[in-house]
């Protein structure tokens, strides 16, 4: 593969910064984020909050524990997309190869870019220059010759930082590296890794494919590739990732509930959201997948195959409601989701049904006047009390495209 | 338990009410005075901008403050109505 140059843009805490710009009163004060309706998780903390150990997950009593004068904002998710969307296109503008990472994160293939724009680095600093002009917010970027080191040179130096990995310097930089610091090697992986006594990239990079590839299978090869700085995905656009993959909405409810009733006035809204995008992208799923994560964080999947290829919202509640239905909650519910795997695109056949004809009619008709009025204008009785609700953005968040998860 | 954590946002008033707004034009639009409750409120500052999406319609969310106050107004292109959406003591 010929030498790239990837950046990755961070954006420095996120959600908090946002908050300081918007309202000038917190701008000299520790400030912690956190999400709607009842929860009491914080989603992201100012750079001041931090330095009093006030972290991303932590619950508000331990935050205001460690730092008495701190302020809780609730989350504005609309506020958030929107600035994220105005970012992606001042990436834009750099270059048309761009993956959005999540809300606050995104990849850039600068390696055409460079005749136009500059080195790397005069590229990247124009970025961060444009994002502060433009949002008012800080960023921190790590240029790279992938996607992987460029990821780690972000996190090297925040907030608005600008870290650069030269091919050349890939092997001494991920020597003494802990195995963690890579994306993609998370806790429960790290831990695994250290039993067997590999603590650094260096002694990962070092240890025999055969011994990995027994430990971890296909996951052990890639692992020596990561820690020997390796990693030939390319940036990939929304468009492109999207080729197969799912449509899908989860949405982590106001307070955990085990009530029935509830439940299935969320599914009839996660159903409506997620046909009412896979209409208007002009797919069908072929299998229904139900989330369900537990007040305690157990998370667990199950799937069904639909019957024929749809996107009609009521096939896909009832077939939702007869999941539900074989399981056995043990626990009260904090999230909930509803994904459909994808295979049939534009599927137009006409139904030879005169009922099912006046469905589909009655599907375009809610599609054409929420399109025109807003999402949910025209919608089920049942759900109408729930309309306006807004739940925490996903880390699947995307701005555009039939996965595009807005949660506002 | 009871936390005495400062909740800013629990202190905004969520209004939704039409206001008139002094405005310029000018390669967007800027919010320059209003009048809301028999008073001129000044635009010392517009702190954020942001745009929601309602079916075709794009509105533009106008954070600002006349020093004291923040004030969240939003204006409608397509029936021209701005709104005054929340007050923050």
């Amino acid at each position: 593969m010929a030498a790239r140059t990837i950046l990755h843009i961070d954006m420095d805490a996120f959600f908090a910064s946002i908050e300081q710009r918007r309202n000038p009163a917190l701008r000299s004060r520790p400030v912690a984020v956190i999400g709607r309706g009842h929860r009491t998780v914080i989603t992201t903390a100012s750079y001041h909050a931090r330095r009093y150990g006030v972290r991303t997950g932590m619950n508000i009593y331990e935050a205001r524990r460690l730092c008495p004068q701190i302020v809780f904002v609730k989350a504005n998710n609309r506020i958030y997309t929107d600035t994220s969307r105005r970012i992606l296109a001042i990436l834009e503008g750099f270059s048309p190869k761009i993956e959005p990472f999540s809300i606050d994160e995104a990849f850039i293939d600068v390696t055409g870019s460079t005749s136009l724009f500059g080195t790397p680095r005069t590229i990247a600093l124009s970025i961060k220059k444009r994002i502060r002009e433009e949002t008012g917010l800080g960023s921190s970027v790590g240029i790279g010759p992938n996607k992987l080191m460029a990821k780690l040179a972000s996190s090297m130096q925040k907030p608005d930082g600008l870290v650069l990995i030269e091919e050349g310097e890939v092997r001494s930089v991920l020597e003494r590296l802990p195995v963690e610091r890579l994306c993609g090697i998370g806790r429960k992986l790290a831990g695994r890794l250290n039993a067997m006594g590999i603590r650094t990239c260096g002694q990962l990079a070092d240890c025999p494919a055969g011994i990995l590839k027994s430990s971890f299978g296909m996951t052990g090869e890639r692992l020596k590739l990561m820690a020997q700085g390796i990693d030939p995905t390319p940036v990939a656009s929304v468009e492109e990732q999207e080729r197969t993959r799912s449509v899908g909405h989860s949405i982590t409810l106001p307070r955990n509930t085990s009530d029935t009733k509830t439940l299935k006035a969320y599914l009839l809204r996660l159903s409506e959201k997620v046909c009412s995008r896979a209409r208007k992208h002009g797919l069908a799923g072929t299998r229904l997948i139900l989330t369900v994560r537990y007040s305690d964080f157990h998370t667990f999947t199950r799937s069904r195959p639909l019957p024929c290829p749809t996107n009609d919202t009521r096939a896909v509640y009832l077939h939702a409601l007869r999941i539900m239905d074989s399981i056995e909650l043990k626990k009260a519910v904090r999230l909930i989701g509803v994904a459909m795997d994808v295979l049939a695109r534009h599927l137009c056949q006409e139904s030879l049904f005169e009922e099912d004809r006046r469905r589909t009619d009655l599907l375009r008709a809610m599609d054409t006047v929420n399109e025109s009025f807003g999402e949910f204008t025209l919608t089920w009785g049942t759900i109408i009390e729930s309309r306006g609700e807004t739940g925490v953005i996903s880390p699947s968040w995307r701005p555009t495209g039939a996965r595009n998860i807005d949660e506002t | 338990m009871h936390v005495q954590g400062d909740f800013i946002h629990s202190l905004a008033m969520h209004l939704q009410e039409p206001i008139k707004v002094i405005a310029v034009f000018d390669n967007g639009v800027r919010p320059v005075k209003f009048r809301w409750n028999g008073r001129v409120y000044p635009v010392k500052e517009i702190t954020y901008t942001w745009r929601t999406r309602h079916g075709h319609t794009s509105i533009v969310h106008f954070s600002v403050t006349d020093g004291t106050t923040l004030f969240e107004l939003s204006y409608n292109p397509s029936t021209m109505v701005w709104r005054i959406e929340q007050v923050e003591a």
